[in-house]
């Protein structure tokens, strides 16, 4: 007897559908898979055996042939033991309705038949949500809320194989898993400690709130010691709080990278991702034999933060280009090309020189101009370019560190980011984008006018600075948020005064 | 004699007169080479038949034609094409069989696998 089920599998960050067709005809005892699998889904053989066995069902003597169509499409991972654990009970008579023709199965099982987890159950759900047919996803309950997340998908989460045959067999009601996403956000709490913990650097600081409103790429130079660590840190505590589309969005990659779990199966805080300046390319683009999203796509919709970014290795520096400006990255392997969205915020700390004092107002720089420049010239152009607020951090005298100023409240800052933040959004609601950092070059004449003022001012500074078109572009939409900050939609010429103060480097000649 | 080919004897022996009520008629049994041995060499028809003859008196190892494996089943192979060269039948089709026989007792469960692989 032949059984066809539905089952699912990923694609980069897309789901597919699957059919896993399972044929039991008399014959030497035998189980053979095909349909490209990998090595975990050719496994899948034994786990299917042994759970079918262990959960009280008979496993057939008999020659079972299962083909995964397409044929074409490369199948990975453990995700095909539940679809062809069901083809193989259906096929045996060991399911006594057709309710599992209606629905689609995804997991993997234990040698006990319990239900395991697997990567991208939310994507799945998003996928089958689309294509609106009323079928039913059965899932792994770790996987429930997660998948229970998307509207109009009608999920149903089970702990093993037992629960799901007696549900199968209309033995036992399982109600679909509705997830309210709204209740996850309660948990989300900012921390404003740190930044209001920073004393002194004003500007600096000044500089951080209007990249938390608008999204922009920071670097911050300065001597060892200076606090550009704990400054960057500290931007989390600043930074408007995640909207629901944007947390859907952000939890659907960590669904894909298998970094959801059953307690948090949706990310509500703005991702803050930390990789070590030794991180090869693969893992900070995203890649491997079998693509899986890199530490840019974590970071979406939240902040990729390099400390010590002339450490980073020039290759994995260079990579950062296309995405920086895309906001997306395409991995193209053999098998395969996939697109992960990589929304981030970068910020990133670097000392001036290789000794690091080079401008300090104590200490004096031992550097050689060739090494400075030689240590500088790892940072190249056209990454440099694409960094919007290049920030010096000073030391601070005894006296600064001492003086009971904190600056205003982290919770004052963070509101007028928000509100900062709500505006950009709104505006740009027909574009589908939430901060000006992504307004893409020919949206920059739609959404920010500069006044007659601001656009002398910017001519002058074009031409002295020498600055390229993109750079000219940054500086706009820095500009706008300044704006934004101030609650003004016409930029004027003090807001791009103050937006040209922020490109350091390139004022700065050694 | 060894317990363990008293008992294939005996299964074989079954396996023989079954196959003989099914129409077969036996060519050959226990045929030997160098490569190992066929239990059964038969014609069924027009089909030249190799019959492999499984026998147990337990399930503790699992059923008798689930010791079939692939590699036995690749060894008999290469023993029917030695016989084909050696006696050089005149047979245009040739099939393999299992003959999976349970005895337990003096209860006795037959099964016959036609073109097995």
């Amino acid at each position: 007897m032949l059984a066809l089920v539905k089952s699912l599998t990923l694609a980069g960050m897309e789901a597919a559908k699957i059919q896993v067709e399972v044929d039991v005809s008399s014959g030497l005892p035998s189980f053979d898979l095909v349909g490209l699998p990998d090595t975990a889904v050719r496994e899948s053989k034994e786990r299917v055996r042994t759970a079918i066995k262990n959960s009280g069902f008979e496993f057939p003597a008999k020659r079972i042939t299962v083909n995964l169509a397409p044929a074409d499409l490369k199948k990975e991972g453990p995700g095909f033991d539940l679809p062809i654990a069901v083809g193989i009970l259906a096929c045996t008579g060991q399911l006594n309705s057709d309710l599992w023709q209606d629905c689609f199965f995804i997991g993997e099982l234990s040698l006990k038949g319990d239900l395991r987890s697997i990567p991208g159950a939310l994507s799945m759900a998003w996928h089958l949500a689309q294509s609106n047919r009323g079928e039913q996803l059965i899932v792994p309950i770790d996987n429930g809320h997660e998948a229970g997340l998307i509207k109009n998908a009608k999920i149903v989460a089970v702990s093993d194989l037992r629960e799901l045959v007696s549900f199968l067999n209309g033995e036992l009601t399982i109600e679909p898993l509705t997830v309210n996403p709204e209740d996850f956000f309660l948990r989300a709490k900012p921390n404003g400690a740190e930044f209001d913990m920073i004393r002194g650097q004003g500007g600096v600081k000044r500089g951080l709130e209007i990249a938390a409103a608008g999204g922009h790429n920071v670097l911050l130079m300065g001597p060892p010691g200076a606090g550009k660590t704990l400054l960057a840190r500290s931007l989390t505590s600043i930074l408007p709080p995640l909207g629901l589309q944007e947390a859907l969005e952000v939890s659907r990659i960590y669904s894909v990278a298998g970094l959801l779990t059953r307690e948090h199966p949706l990310i509500v805080e703005r991702p803050f991702r930390t990789p070590h300046h030794t991180a090869s390319t693969a893992s900070v683009i995203g890649g491997g034999r079998t693509p899986k999203p890199g530490e840019l796509s974590l970071a979406t919709h939240g902040i990729l933060f390099l400390d010590e970014l002339l450490e980073f290795r020039r290759d994995v520096l260079e990579a950062l280009r296309q995405p920086l400006e895309d906001r997306r990255i395409t991995v193209t392997r053999v098998q395969a090309s996939y697109d992960y969205p990589a929304d981030f915020m970068l910020v990133a700390t670097a000392n001036p020189c290789p000794c690091g004092y080079y401008g300090d107002r104590e200490r004096e720089c031992n550097c050689t101009p060739y090494q400075i420049q030689k240590y500088r010239n790892k940072l190249s152009g056209p990454l440099l370019d694409r960094i919007d607020l290049q920030m010096e951090v000073p030391r601070l005298s005894l006296e600064e560190l001492q003086a009971e100023d904190n600056g205003e409240d982290a919770q004052a800052v963070r509101e007028r980011v928000t509100v900062a933040r709500r505006r950009q959004t709104e505006r740009l609601r027909s574009h589908g984008l939430y901060c000006n950092a992504q307004i893409k070059g020919p949206m920059v004449q739609e959404f920010c006018p500069v006044n007659e003022e601001g656009t002398k001012l910017l001519h002058r500074a074009f031409a002295q600075l020498g600055l390229s078109m993109r750079a000219h572009h940054r500086l706009i939409k820095i500009a706008r948020t300044i704006a934004d900050l101030e609650g003004s939609e016409l930029i004027t010429g003090s807001h791009i005064a103050e937006a040209l103060q922020y490109r350091f480097l390139d004022r700065q000649t050694i | 004699m060894d317990k363990r080919k008293v008992l294939g004897n005996r299964g074989e022996e079954i396996a023989a007169k079954y196959l003989e009520e099914q129409g077969y008629k036996i060519l050959a049994r226990n045929y030997r080479c160098l490569l190992g041995e066929i239990d059964i060499i038969a014609c069924d028809n027009e089909d030249l038949v190799f019959i492999e003859v499984k026998t147990r008196t337990n399930l503790a190892f699992g059923l008798p034609q689930e010791s079939i494996t692939r590699s036995k089943q690749f060894r008999i192979r290469k023993i029917a094409l030695h016989y084909l060269a050696e006696k050089r039948p005149l047979y245009s089709k040739y099939r393999f069989d299992v003959v999976s026989i349970l005895l337990n007792n003096e209860e006795c469960q037959l099964e016959l696998f036609r073109n097995a692989f």
